[in-house]
């Protein structure tokens, strides 16, 4: 494999060499408004029907024969601008285009719900504006991106309440969050309930969930790859909302005109304010702040600079508090080497952290994960046919499993820390982006990467190096107990990993409407979350692969078929996939997981996999716009002994993942009634998350106590969920002639109060004497009110 | 109106091959002379989640400790057919015994 790749490598850079009377042409398309960069903007020449797109930072290179052109430049919601040119010499060509909205008034809406590309390659992808994030009805009139992509084919939420999300079966770890470049760990205020981006903040937004691009790696499920706006270098703006459990406001503006901009975006909820009010001892807040800088030095330079800022305090009665929080920064440099040549290095330092208080007993607990990352990216704009991308990429986490310390004199609490640990990934990547002919465009390309566990203090060794034993009188796994410790120096290398990730995809256009495309992956990820579902303050701990984790391999197949109907009025994508995960780790009944050192003395070591079909259909165009999403998969795992007399869990046999969902089933309307008022709804419908029922009950001591099959898990199901929601903007009319730009936005989340269940706990009714089936359910109905305004 | 709502419902549980339930502990009284024990041996079986009634194994069941030094045994009887299984002479005993 490698031996071919090279060869094609040298054999493409040999062609390049022998182009002819070809130019190149290159530059940036930016938002004429306020000088913002467009991501993935198609820069396209009809007279010799190809193209290109922008990339992550608004630069494309594409070099043609020369002579006389059009070039045509789109992007979705900007209307087209096109240019004749004389091409006879290297030639530099920025573009500004304007909102389609704002271009002309009485005109067919343009469209802001993402069109396919059936040509690319790219694959099992998604692609979210602000814009639609924005419209889509939520909980408590907050807009959302984790909320929206939930209405995606391949994705659902764990349930309301609970952090993260699942894309084709995988588990919530399993996806890469950037926000610009910078890994997020944890994406959720308020567990669940909002997620961590400011939706004002935010440019573009893309989930990759198949067919993974090379220069990403690190999870195995998807990338949910997030850019914010640099700020408007012309003039200062104000944007913001106000809404009944947060407000947020974004400043932005020039430092120096057309060369320099800022930008500060900040959110906080108040809801806890008026908690007192009804004399409730409880909390519940959160707030961020975004900023960015950028300076552009000149036509080869750019400089980024930005950070975000995340905390969330949750309290009962001040006895038990709870604080966790992102802080990123993150300085990226922009160079072009050459007018085919663009490069990024970026420096990023990231930094969770998670506390908890529990007063009454004197009691505090500190634990985070702290990065640093370098980054160098690079787009090698060779051919109009050929593009390559590469880079290289290092990570250094120190993860701080957890500290233990009184919070008071008087505790009784001895301190106690969790031993610290310490990893290094490192990774480089090729890949090139091939238009073989007309109709076959080929992306082939390879990641690899290396993680080295480096040196720790106190490092528990184990009889036969074996920390969980079978008791086969019990028939139970027990934790097995150290034999000993080593302590290493920090430049120690304990266990290190090396993976070969190739990557795949290629795109047949069967005529101008319709194409497939197929995509493989490998990939491998070195960190785990331990988090006990169960729990309602999960203590998400991550840990790194070693001497007793083995890192997660992925190979991940798709196929598709993308149509365009009515020249792409709607469109319909259709997906299969299977993945296969080697190396998933579960916990063993009654695993304790809560600061528990010795996690190795929990956890078997397992596989899992997932397989299922995607639908999409979309109506683009028109005042009635939306989408139909459904899902049917699988996704499942298993645990085998590690030998004859082991029975593993679930005695050995598949079983369900805790995210499972056979079916998922998402429609999103939106109808444009006048100027003055726009609809717009979701509903969505999802089989019950996996979960366990007790299989009967028995009487000890006069108590009644539920019996659960240990030798089965995830057996049962929740109820299945579903909900409508609706919303209703309304711009007022004296916007025209105003610079303030208003909007009022009403919303009713879960239109029939259905109360779906996050969870069934069982337990007894003391009064009645009898057994129970106890549902919580957080949201019923919910009515809201948002006003946002821009001037 | 929203935030946390708990409801009784009425769900489906699966059900599963009841077993035999042993609930017993042993109070043994050391500072009295000679050494008293209260002990009562319910015999029950498992049931299904929502069964009111708990079934009792009665009669049908010999209950015994023995004493693990002198391999003397002590029967336990259920008097009132209840499941509640008491010695029929006080045990009196701190050593070992297995039931």
């Amino acid at each position: 494999m490698h031996k071919l790749l090279y060869t094609l490598f040298i054999s493409l850079f040999t062609l390049t060499i022998s182009a002819q009377d070809k130019y190149t042409i290159s530059g940036s398309v930016y938002d004429k408004k306020g000088n913002e960069t467009l991501i993935g903007a198609t820069i396209f020449f009809s007279d010799l029907n190809i193209g290109t797109t922008t990339n992550e930072y608004g630069f494309y290179s594409i070099t043609i024969s020369k002579g006389t052109h059009i070039i045509t430049v789109s992007y979705l919601g900007f209307s087209d601008e096109s240019k004749i040119i004389e091409l006879n010499n290297k030639t530099s060509l920025d573009f500004y285009l304007s909102e389609s909205s704002q271009a002309l008034d009485e005109v067919v809406i343009q469209t802001d719900i993402e069109k396919i590309n059936i040509k690319s390659t790219q694959m099992s992808v998604n692609k979210l504006t602000s814009k639609t994030i924005k419209q889509i009805p939520v909980v408590l009139g907050e807009s959302d991106i984790i909320k929206s992509i939930i209405l995606l084919p391949g994705v659902t939420s764990a349930g309301e309440g609970a952090s993260g999300f699942n894309v084709r079966g995988g588990a919530a770890d399993q996806n890469l969050i950037l926000l610009d470049e910078a890994i997020v760990f944890n994406s959720s205020h308020v567990f669940g309930f909002f997620s961590v981006f400011n939706p004002d903040v935010i440019k573009d937004v893309k989930l990759f969930k198949g067919g993974i691009p090379s220069k990403y790696g690190g999870r195995l499920s998807s990338v949910l790859d997030i850019y914010q706006k640099e700020g408007n270098n012309k003039e200062f703006k104000l944007t913001g909302g106000i809404g009944l459990i947060s407000s947020r406001i974004l400043a932005e503006g020039p430092l120096k005109k057309e060369k320099s901009s800022f930008l500060i975006g900040g959110r906080s909820s108040y809801a806890h304010l008026f908690l007192p009010l009804i004399d409730n001892n409880n909390e519940a807040y959160f707030y961020d702040l975004n900023t960015k800088f950028n300076y552009r030095l000149n036509k080869k330079n750019n400089i980024f600079l930005s950070a975000y800022f995340g905390k969330d305090v949750f309290g009962i009665n001040n006895s038990f508090i709870n604080k966790y929080g992102n802080a990123v920064t993150n300085l990226r440099w922009n160079h072009l080497f050459s007018d085919k040549l663009f490069s990024n290095l970026s420096l990023i330092y990231s930094d969770y952290f998670y506390g908890l208080i529990l007063d009454f007993v004197g009691f505090e607990w500190d634990s985070g994960i702290t990065n640093i990352n370098f980054k160098y990216d690079f787009n090698h704009f060779l051919k109009d046919d050929l593009k390559l991308s590469y880079g290289v990429n290092n990570i250094y986490t120190k993860f701080n499993a957890g500290e233990i310390f009184p919070n008071r004199d008087d505790s009784g609490i001895i301190p106690f820390k969790l031993t610290e640990k310490y990893a290094n990934e490192f990774a480089f990547y090729l890949e090139a982006d091939h238009n073989i002919s007309d109709k076959f465009s080929l992306k082939y390309g390879f990641r690899f990467s290396n993680f080295s566990r480096l040196g720790q203090d106190e490092l528990n060794t184990y009889e036969n190096d074996n920390p969980l034993i079978y008791n086969q009188q019990l028939q139970k796994y027990e934790p097995a107990t150290a034999n000993g410790l080593i302590s290493y120096e920090r430049s120690d290398i304990l266990k290190s990993f090396n993976n070969f990730e190739p990557r795949l995809s290629f795109s047949y256009l069967l005529n101008s409407d319709s194409s497939i495309k197929a995509s493989y992956n490998k990939m491998a990820q070195y960190l785990h979350l331990l988090s006990n579902t169960s729990s309602p303050t999960p203590l998400d701990i991550w840990v790194p692969s070693g001497t007793f984790i083995k890192p997660q391999i992925l190979d991940q197949y798709a196929v598709g078929y993308f149509k365009r109907i009515k020249d792409g009025d709607f469109s319909l994508e259709t997906e299969l996939f299977y993945k296969d995960v080697k190396n998933r780790i579960d916990y063993i009944n009654g695993a304790n997981l809560v600061a528990n050192n010795e996690i190795e003395t929990v956890i078997l070591n397992g596989k899992s996999r997932a397989y299922g079909l995607e639908f999409m259909f979309r109506k683009n165009e028109g005042k009635l716009k939306g989408w139909l999403a459904y899902t049917l998969s699988k996704s499942e795992q298993l645990t085998s002994g590690r030998n004859s007399i082991e029975p593993g869990i679930n005695n050995g046999k598949w079983y369900n993942t805790p995210y499972d969902k056979t079916h998922d089933l998402s429609i999103n309307a939106s109808y444009e009634l006048s100027t003055r008022w726009k609809f717009n709804s979701n509903f969505l419908l999802q089989t019950g998350q996996p979960t366990n029922y007790p299989v009967g009950q028995y009487e000890f001591q006069g108590l009644n106590v539920p019996i659960y099959n240990d030798n089965l898990r995830n057996a049962d199901r929740l109820p299945t969920y579903h909900r409508l929601d609706l919303s209703a903007t309304l711009t007022p009319i004296k916007n025209n002639n105003r610079n303030l730009q208003a909007e009022w936005v009403f919303g009713i989340y879960n239109i029939y109060n259905r109360k779906n269940a996050a969870s069934i706990a069982f337990s007894r009714n003391t009064e009645t004497s009898t057994n129970e089936a106890i549902k919580t359910s957080i949201f019923g109905i919910v009515p809201s009110v948002t006003y946002n305004f821009k001037f | 109106m929203f935030f946390g709502c708990e409801d009784v419902i009425d769900i489906e549980v699966p059900s599963s091959e009841s077993k035999l339930i042993i609930d017993a502990i042993f109070e043994v009284y050391h500072n009295q002379t000679p050494v008293t024990a209260n002990t009562v041996v319910k015999l029950r079986e498992s049931t299904d989640y929502y069964d009111d009634e708990i079934p009792v194994i009665t009669n049908a069941a010999t209950v015994l400790l023995k004493d693990l030094t002198n391999d003397i045994d002590i029967i336990f009887e259920d008097n009132n057919s209840d499941g509640n299984f008491v010695p029929i002479n006080p045990v009196y005993s701190n050593r070992k015994c297995r039931l």
